[in-house]
């Protein structure tokens, strides 16, 4: 199976096509399945009435015929139950890959202020939520419209006044199913929150808990936390209760309507106008129909809360993408800012602002500055997928203008922390090519030669220390053929010996590129074609 | 010493609701009574009215209907209402007598798992167990009951009909009981896939902005079909059979009524027992007959499952618990004092064998050493997170591992890297949480450590979220902020750990500023791998091979 995602990504209604197949094959199975159910009840009762009243033959044949239906009414069944499961399947496939094929695209700017987990909880739950709303749907339109009306024909024909007369409470169940629906439906959002409440307490009580017993507040953590898992249970308790629990009272009204078939109906019989076992048959699809009237409004709730989960995806499918634009390939000449100004994405102040520099190849820049003075802000903006005011130029050609395989291809950024996904350092390095003599070349260059081309990595490096972390995050950005570098404190967790090879193979790097280094450690400063001193957002060449 | 926790907590859970435990039982007792009565009056007015063609009364019969219908219900609705409280009461009870025992173990025993598996043991396991041992033991008895009730009420409509019940019974049991198993451990494989696709994703999202500096999109892409297709085609599989499991059990429940019907009629033409009513009332009891061998053969499956949740719960309640104790150690006149310290970690050749130390008021002491010496452990051991295997460590003339946390919080504060990792809002981070502490002691601690103008600055002030990883505060800002948090209760001991690293020299004399003016009439207890004068030391100790010496 392969999974794409469809042309109109923001409309849910491209994704329903892309499963029609399943789609049809669930209705046929569907509507042959509505009829039999119907078809059974009524077969019963005639079984019934030739056991009571006719020859034994009679009853044989009887039986055959209610052998056959019910064999292939559930035939049917099967065959609607499976494809409304593998079309919803699929419909979530698709949905993950478009999610993430729109995430791969989004500015880096918008990924961090959604933040991670909502975007996760967005690609799991949400589309969870929605596909199973869509497949209730299905199946309501199918279980409960269609079987409604194919039971209210199969009860017309065996007697029409009766079902009138009998339809009468089934409304008001369902009127009342509906008047209940907010409150559930607010019960139910009281108990999620205590819920995610309580989980977050515990996650939070257990990762602080060396911390808050040094500092002698594990008892009032824990009493915090009694508490959540108090609410949690009240909450809960209430909740499944609404859900699940006041069906019967439904069920109540509803089943009025079979008290009068069952008191007006042995009426008819007992003066002969109606068989026994057609009586039975009307009682059996009345008890369905008045049990299918209450649980009907039911998934509309469904609906409800997948209209959010909808709203959720949509805002990750709608963002700006960041994918065509101007293509630009090397070489590289100059680098040029002009009065640029970054701001972090959650912050209310610029990082710098009205910042100036010309560059030409062969460049070492270094960077330094104190905490704050906006040094991590500045290699952000020079790596080019952040977004920036002012004018940040590659050979005269704007950054934000250039598409993203341009930047990628010209620019490589090393941030000071190494990202990566689980795999062994060759395949981190390299992103999955084998182990060619460039990869040779740039794991020597950064110092990782104790280190097996097939030593697993681990997620960002979990299994490494923090000083090989560094030097597999540099090796990645030496391994790739760019131009221009930003090394983001390469030194950092570096031992003194290495920290000097290190520089050594900058310095000599820097006489074929243009290279920017952001560091906290004085050594490189020496090598440095030019030194900026950044303090408080504003830069001095020193 | 060890608590127990599942079994009393089940008692207390049940205990604590005796009225509603009552109702529960009665409505399930006056459940399975009345599902009998619409087929028994079904049979009475076919016998009675239909059969001799008389119809007075009927009318009545089917108000009676109408009653058994409404009292169903409203045991029912009981039902559901008692099963959600108790299994609630329950559940709460047990994670309440989890997390009483969790402040009993020693921190060697929590750091040996991550904050996930502690989690799961809360979550799924009680989740599964309360569930066991309220809604799926008494459901099972009330289904248990039911299909008795259906029998016998069967048996003494025609005995012989009952036998060929009772001999399709468990057929129908084990079939359903099979699937179960089927779909379950397909269940399982699905779980497994999705965590596994879950984890894909997971990655992904975290690292894309990594992804994109090195154009990797498209090819992330195409190793995406992968975990799609394994988890596609698993869920395909486990959807098969949930889709046939109904199907089949109809089918079968379609036989038995056929082989019921030929019977009857052979019955009815032999002059044998069977009424008309009877006939009636068979059908409907028979149709009924599924319901509750469905639900036995699910609940037989989720009582097997909930087995292993029981043995993990179990496993958290055997877990040693340590002994705390309130004590005074006299310290002869010393603030901080141990006397022939001897410490191992569990499992592992001592660290410190007869180690001594005396620090007096005002007194600020930096302990320096490689890394692996034992610095941490010491701290650790002076500030009560440990207890010595053996010798005495007494801080303010106490045990510091049996101090009371109130007592704790007043005599010393703690400034460690752990502060870092901590979330929450600035108000909670500083103030732990204590209700004690005023909005103006607040204020004036933040003040003192050179902060009050950055907090009021930020959009939130004090109700600022910080979590790790957030860029609302730089690092210098934030070691200012454990500093606060370690001064808000001004005890009268500081112990520092590491303070500095990861910091530039520049802000590492801010913290440092800060730190000497508030030393004054403070004793200081500093562990730094950096030789640094910035604290103005009376005295620097160098830890080696388990011995404190003066450093040179």
């Amino acid at each position: 199976m392969y999974f794409t995602s469809p042309q109109q990504k923001q409309e849910l209604k491209s994704y329903i096509k892309q499963i029609r197949m399943p789609l049809l094959l669930s209705g046929l199975g569907g509507l042959p399945y509505n009829c039999l159910s119907a078809l059974v009840p009524i077969i019963q009762g005639w079984c019934i009435d030739q056991v009571l009243g006719g020859s034994y033959d009679d009853v044989v044949y009887a039986v055959i015929i209610l052998a056959a239906v019910t064999i292939a009414y559930q035939f049917f069944r099967f065959f609607k139950r499976y494809s409304v499961r593998v079309m919803a399947n699929r419909l979530s496939a698709n949905l993950r890959y478009s999610l993430m094929e729109a995430l791969f695209h989004t500015k880096n700017d918008e990924l961090e202020l959604k933040g991670s987990g909502d975007v996760l909880n967005t690609c799991v739950k949400d589309v969870d939520l929605l596909v199973e709303a869509i497949r209730k749907t299905v199946t309501e339109i199918w279980d409960t419209w269609v079987l409604m009306l194919a039971y209210l024909a199969a009860l017309a024909m065996l007697d029409w006044k009766l079902t009138l007369l009998g339809c009468i409470p089934l409304p008001f169940a369902i009127l009342c199913a509906n008047a209940m629906k907010k409150k559930v439906v607010a019960e139910n959002e009281l108990a999620v929150k205590a819920n995610s409440e309580a989980s977050v307490k515990l996650k939070k009580t257990l990762d602080e808990l060396t911390f808050a017993r040094m500092s002698g507040c594990e008892e009032l953590n824990l009493k915090a936390l009694r508490e959540a898992f108090q609410k949690q249970g009240d909450t809960n308790g209430l909740a499944s209760f609404m859900k699940n629990g006041l069906a019967p009272i439904y069920l109540g009204i509803a089943s009025l309507s079979v008290v009068v078939v069952v008191g007006l109906g042995s009426l008819k019989v007992v003066s002969r106008s109606m068989s026994v076992g057609a009586l039975l048959s009307m009682i059996s699809l009345m008890g369905t129909l008045a049990q299918r009237s209450t649980v009907a409004s039911k998934v509309f709730n469904v609906q409800q809360g997948a209209i959010a989960s909808w709203h959720n995806i949509f805002a990750l499918l709608n963002r700006e993408q960041d994918g065509s634009g101007e293509s630009l390939s090397a070489p590289v000449n100059t680098l040029e800012l002009a009065h640029v100004s970054y701001m972090y994405p959650q912050a209310r102040h610029t990082a710098f602002c009205d910042f100036n520099l010309k560059v030409t190849k062969p460049s070492l820049i270094g960077i330094r500055g104190a905490v704050g003075s906006g040094k991590s802000a500045l290699a952000r903006t020079l790596c080019g997928f952040y977004d920036y005011e002012g004018s940040y130029k590659i050979n005269d050609c704007e950054v934000k203008e250039l598409s993203e395989a341009s930047r990628a291809a010209l620019l490589k950024y090393m941030p000071h922390q190494l990202s990566c996904v689980n795999g062994t350092l060759c395949e981190v390095i390299t992103w999955g090519s084998h182990p060619d003599n460039d990869y040779k070349e740039s794991k020597r260059q950064a110092c990782l030669d104790e280190l097996t081309d097939d030593k697993e990595i681990g997620e960002n490096g979990s299994q490494c220390s923090s000083g090989q972390q560094q030097r597999i995050s540099l090796a990645r950005v030496l391994y790739s053929a760019a131009e221009i570098l930003i090394l983001d404190d390469p030194f950092a967790n570096v031992d003194h010996k290495t920290e000097i090879q290190l520089i050594d193979m900058i310095r000599e790097l820097a006489n074929r590129k243009i290279i920017f280094v952001f560091s906290h450690r004085p050594l490189i400063f020496d090598v440095c074609d030019r030194v900026i001193q950044l303090e408080g957002g504003d830069c001095d060449e020193a | 010493m060890k608590h127990k926790i599942l079994v009393p907590s089940i008692f207390s859970g049940f205990k604590s609701k005796k009225l509603i435990t009552f109702f529960c039982f009665l409505s399930i007792a006056a459940g399975i009574y009345l599902q009998l009565l619409p087929s028994l009056l079904l049979k009475q007015i076919t016998d009675e009215h239909i059969v001799p063609g008389i119809a007075q009364g009927v009318l009545s019969l089917a108000f009676v209907y109408l009653g058994a219908v409404l009292m169903s219900g409203a045991a029912d609705l009981i039902k559901q209402y008692t099963l959600s409280r108790l299994t609630q009461s329950v559940i709460v009870e047990i994670k309440i007598q989890m997390s009483e025992k969790l402040r009993h173990l020693s921190i060697f025993t929590i750091q040996s798992k991550t904050s996930g598996e502690w989690m799961s043991y809360f979550s799924n396991d009680v989740d599964t167990i309360a569930t066991l041992f309220t809604d799926d033991i008494l459901t099972l008895i009330a289904n248990l009951g039911s299909m008795a009730a259906i029998s016998f009420t069967i048996y003494t409509l025609n005995p012989a009909v009952a036998f060929f019940v009772a001999a399709a019974l468990p057929i129908l049991v084990l079939i359903s009981y099979r699937f179960n198993i089927l779909t379950f451990r397909n269940q399982l494989k699905a779980r497994a896939s999705l965590s596994r696709l879950n984890g894909w994703l997971n990655s992904r999202i975290q690292n894309t902005p990594t992804l994109r500096f090195f154009h990797q999109e498209a090819d992330q892409l195409d190793k995406l079909q992968a975990p799609l297709d394994e988890n596609y085609r698993i869920l395909n599989k486990t959807n098969f059979y949930d889709s046939l499991f109904p199907c089949i059990m109809n089918i079968f429940r379609g036989l038995v009524l056929i082989c019921f019907l030929l019977y009857a009629k052979q019955d009815i033409d032999s002059g044998g027992l069977l009424s008309s009513g009877s006939v009636v009332a068979c059908v409907n009891l028979l149709l009924q007959l599924l319901a509750p061998v469905e639900a036995i053969a699910m609940q037989l499956q989720t009582i097997q499952e909930a087995a292993s949740g029981v043995k993990r719960i179990k496993d958290f309640e055997n877990l040693e618990e340590e002994e705390r104790a309130e004590r005074e150690i006299n310290g002869g006149g010393a603030v901080i004092r141990c006397d022939d310290l001897t410490f191992a970690y569990p499992n592992q050749k001592p660290i410190f064998d007869g180690l001594s130390l005396t620090i007096r008021q005002g007194e600020r002491i930096v302990i320096q050493g490689k890394t692996g010496e034992g610095k941490s452990t010491l701290m650790n051991l002076l500030t009560g997170l440990y207890a010595p295997d053996k010798g005495t460590v007494s801080l303010l003339n106490k045990d510091p591992f049996g101090m009371s946390e109130e007592e704790r919080r007043q005599s010393v504060g703690v400034i460690s890297q752990l502060f870092l990792t901590r979330q929450g809002t600035i108000r909670e981070l500083i103030t732990l949480n204590d209700p004690a502490i005023t909005d103006e002691q607040l204020k004036k601690c933040c003040k003192l450590v050179k902060m009050d103008e950055v907090i009021e600055k930020l959009p939130d002030g004090y109700d600022s979220m910080l979590a790790p990883g957030s860029n609302a505060l730089s690092n210098g800002q934030m070691q200012l902020l454990a500093l606060a948090c370690a001064l808000i209760h001004e005890p009268p001991v500081l112990f520092l750990d590491e303070m500095t690293s990861g910091l530039d020299a520049e802000s590492e004399n801010e913290v440092f500023e800060v730190i000497r003016q508030l030393s004054q009439d403070r004793t200081i207890f500093t562990i730094s791998h950096r030789y640094s004068d910035a604290l103005n030391p009376t005295c620097i100790l160098k830890l080696q091979n388990g011995r404190l010496v003066i450093a040179d």
